[in-house]
């Protein structure tokens, strides 16, 4: 019997206790035709349906397979011999009428009735027009228990009538070896792909290595980097393997084979004891103490290189026989590249991860109005990793860009496809483009760069500070959050268009919403919001309770979300995040124009006295003296080496920010080098006189902002208030 | 151009100015006991530093130097310290002497101070050990005549 519980949620024995489990191997299904009991595979997506579906077709006795996605129907019919399919319309992901689709599509399958559940009479017309030969079935949901029954036990008759032709012909013995060999190597397969760290994989390799042969006692032996020989990576069964135990290569029966590379079978007296069983300690003396009496052991090889061994022992003498080893043989090659592949992972993974870090951007631009913060974690599991990015840049002085995105697919590929994305999206958004048509000049190099197959989604802002406005355009991409400075939550859901790489006729969508100081919007890939086996509803109701009792500061709000969304279990997706605060000049703030002239000077400061008296009235003195000073060096430098001598403006704004103010000085000029030995005197005074001094210097003119603060009291305390 | 926050445009009026005739700093010299006193009242920025400048540059040759009295100064920025640099450089070459007058905790004497003119430039606290120095300065000159 499987004790997988893995195995388990996928395949439901049938109820009877008596009747082997389906992974016995056929030798043990020698009942007669009338009682062999056929496959029947129920498809649902919701667990609920297919607790239904059991409980009204157990009556019937035969063997129910249950599948939740139609992806996994399509693999239960690759391992299983089904009579008749129960299939639900409304599935997400593959649907109930493309999983037909494929099903009819494959040479195995294609005969095989199929019962579609529908809870709308309006999709009858639908399968009956897709469906018009027969072999087809449908039940409206809430079916009737009784005729849901009858209608399956037509085709589980017709199935079982067939089935004794086939039965017949000595071909289907034949077919009976091939499909157990192929469903061995599956399920070992299987444990492959579910495990991506050597530890889970070795122990579900020697878990189901184990089952699959009957085996009571199995180890897998592997080669260490810090030691000789082989060593026990994982060991089950009825007599323990110690887990010192050491094969040194060339010595003994184990050590020979795996220098020669040769597999098996040994009984008796031919066995090791020391090798394999207990290692001759105390605790195998009891009186039920049993003996391996006969052991098949299979060298792992990949790739031309020995990685280790697989053991596997019975109590009995005549358990194991020639197929069994061949058998054996076979699975020990997909074994060994599995293992292969996760010691190759362990170091892919760090590769990728390496290389995605690089490709993010290290810093984000700083915009005097806009806050900006993001973070990236990578997926627990190795492959996962790749193709989440981010990235934000100052367009102008009031527009900043802001890009998130998810590239289908993992790994190295992954990331360096992101990468290139992320540069040409930035030469549209430097180009001018607006987010919709920077999005379709995006498709369009996704097609022409990667062909069909690739597909990824984006989100692309533009934030106007000054405006107070953000367009939006999103391909495929879950929506931006928006929480205002009250606190409410919304997600900007129009400007919305089809993934890249699914069209490129499609006119990308572009839609425009305000934004206000204190307003945070909030960006993020589908990895914060997707859980398995949970609706994607719940994953941005828990977002955006998350979000409405997050800080203010962008920095700690990244880490506060994270915190509350992603979990240990559900990190099987990289996640990538960003957030933006809007800061606005407060209330009382002082915006003026002037000309650039010497005389702007006096009267700029003159304002700025007033303005203070008026607006941050506890300014003392010297904190008063300084800012005017600082304010008027910034504006004297303008006045110097911004213009040529036209009529020229610039613009000065002062604002207040809890306990400090902030002065700005904004030209349109391009600055010429300082001239003599005045120059760097006005600068210098500016930073002795300011905590903070910024100069950006762009092609479009200069913005020098200066930040003084006037409380005395740390500002957690300050906050508390 | 209009503010986010729909603030006053820029429209100046000479109420903005802080001298009714629209004279930012005054500059009076006096000659107290044969050294020359410049006392600027007001304030000193881009817009009449060379004016003050000017002024200043009237010196007499055969005077031993000049006292420069920033005690009524409310406001002087890097301005003003490049013109007090530059007037002891032009007199430094004359062998001529500048002294300044600037009381401790005032505004330009902090931005003396942080600009480091203060470590470069004969900087005393009041007019009268000013006038003192410089009357000292005076008796050491050959060619005084007083």
């Amino acid at each position: 019997m499987s004790t997988d519980p893995s195995l388990e949620s996928r395949v439901q024995a049938a109820p009877d206790p008596d009747r082997p489990s389906v992974f016995a191997p056929p030798a043990a299904l020698t009942p007669s035709v009338e009682d062999r009991p056929v496959g029947i595979l129920l498809v649902d997506d919701h667990k609920e349906n297919l607790a239904a579906l059991n409980a009204v077709l157990e009556p019937l006795g035969e063997r129910l397979v249950t599948a939740e996605s139609g992806e996994q129907a399509l693999r239960a019919l690759l391992r299983e011999d089904i009579a008749v399919i129960l299939l639900d319309v409304r599935m997400a992901g593959l649907d109930g009428l493309q999983t037909a689709r494929i099903i009819r599509a494959r040479p195995r399958t294609r005969h095989i009735p199929i019962i579609f559940l529908t809870a709308q009479v309006s999709e009858v017309e639908e399968i009956a027009l897709a469906y018009a030969s027969g072999g087809v079935d449908y039940v409206i949901k809430p079916f009737e228990p009784e005729i849901l029954r009858a209608k399956v036990s037509v085709f589980v008759e017709l199935s079982r009538e067939r089935g004794e032709r086939v039965r017949q012909s000595r071909a289907r013995a034949e077919a009976e070896a091939v499909a157990r060999t192929v469903r061995t190597l599956q399920i070992l397969s299987d444990a492959a792909l579910a495990h991506l760290e050597m530890g889970g994989l070795t122990a579900e390799l020697v878990e189901r290595a184990a089952t699959l042969f009957r085996a009571d006692s199995a180890c897998l032996l592997l080669r260490d980097e810090n030691a000789p020989g082989l060593g026990v990576h994982a060991a089950r069964g009825v007599v323990p393997v110690a887990p010192e135990t050491r094969v040194m290569l060339g010595d003994g029966v184990l050590g020979r084979l795996a220098v020669e590379r040769e597999a098996a079978l040994l009984v008796g007296e031919e066995i090791p004891p020391l090798e394999i069983g207990p290692a001759g300690d105390g605790d195998a003396a009891g009186e039920d103490a049993k003996m391996i009496e006969s052991v098949m052991a299979v060298p792992l090889v990949a790739s031309d290189e020995l990685l280790g061994l697989i053991v596997l022992g019975a109590v009995d003498e005549d358990r194991f026989d020639a197929g069994d080893l061949e058998l054996l043989t076979l699975a020990a090659d997909r074994m060994a590249i599995a293992i292969d592949h996760v010691q190759r992972f362990a170091h892919g993974r760090q590769l990728v991860e390496t290389l995605q870090r690089s490709l993010l951007p290290d810093r984000l631009p700083h915009h005097p109005r806009l806050e900006l913060a993001a973070r990236y974690l990578p997926s627990g599991l190795a492959p996962q990793i790749g193709g989440d990015w981010y990235d934000a840049l100052e367009l102008d002085r009031d527009r900043t860009a802001v890009m998130i995105g998810d590239v289908v697919g993992h790994g190295v590929r992954a990331a360096t496809t992101m990468s290139e994305l992320r540069n040409a999206l930035r030469a549209f958004a430097v180009e001018g483009h607006g987010p919709g048509a920077a999005l379709q000049q995006l498709d369009r190099v996704v097609h022409a760069t990667f062909g069909p197959g690739m597909i990824a989604t984006v989100l692309f802002l533009i934030i106007d500070a000054s405006k107070g406005t953000v367009s939006i355009s999103r391909a495929g991409h879950p929506p931006p959050a928006l929480r205002t400075a009250g606190g409410e939550i919304r997600f900007l859901e129009t400007g919305g268009t089809l993934p890249l790489g699914i069209d490129d006729r499609v006119k990308a969508d572009e839609a425009e919403y305000a934004v206000n100081a204190g307003d945070t919007l909030l960006l993020f890939t589908d990895g914060l919001v997707e859980r398995r086996r949970e609706s994607i509803n719940t994953g941005f109701d828990r977002l955006r309770e998350a979000f409405r009792t997050a800080p203010d500061d962008v920095e700690e709000l990244c880490d506060y979300i994270l915190e509350r969304t992603v979990t240990e279990q559900a990190s099987h997706d990289d996640i990538a995040v960003l957030a933006v605060r809007v800061l606005g000049p407060p209330l009382g703030a002082l915006q003026l124009t002037l000309p650039a002239k010497a005389t702007s000077v006096p009267l700029v400061r003159h304002r700025l006295r007033v303005w203070l008296n008026e607006n941050v009235p506890e300014l003392d003195a010297i904190a008063r003296c300084d800012l005017e000073v600082a304010w008027s060096e910034a504006c004297t430098n303008v006045i110097r080496h911004a213009y040529g001598p036209g009529d020229e403006t610039f613009e000065v704004t002062a604002a207040r920010d809890g306990d400090a103010v902030s002065l700005q000085v904004r030209d349109t000029g391009q600055w010429r080098p300082p001239r003599g030995q005045h120059g760097g005197r006005g600068i210098a005074l500016m930073r002795e006189l300011c905590d903070e001094v910024r100069v950006d210097r762009r092609s479009e003119g200069t913005a020098v902002t200066m930040r003084r603060s006037f409380g005395t009291r740390p500002a957690a305390e300050r906050a508390g208030q | 151009m209009a503010g986010p926050s729909g603030n006053e445009p820029s429209a100046f009026t000479a109420a903005d100015s802080p001298n009714a005739n629209g004279d930012l700093a005054d500059v009076d010299i006096q000659d107290l006991d044969g050294v020359p006193v410049a006392a600027i009242k007001g304030e000193v920025d881009i817009s009449n530093v060379d004016d003050i400048k000017r002024r200043l540059m009237t010196l007499p040759n055969f005077a031993p130097g000049l006292v420069v009295d920033l005690r009524l100064v409310a406001y002087m920025d890097s301005t003003g310290i490049s013109l007090l640099h530059d007037l002891a450089g032009r007199l430094r070459e004359r062998s001529q002497q500048l002294i300044v007058v600037c009381p401790p905790g005032s505004p330009p004497r902090r931005v003396l101070e942080l600009t480091g003119l203060v470590t470069r430039t004969t900087v005393v606290d009041d007019l009268g050990p000013a006038v003192q120095a410089m009357r000292h300065v005076a008796q050491d000159l050959p060619s005084s005549s007083s």
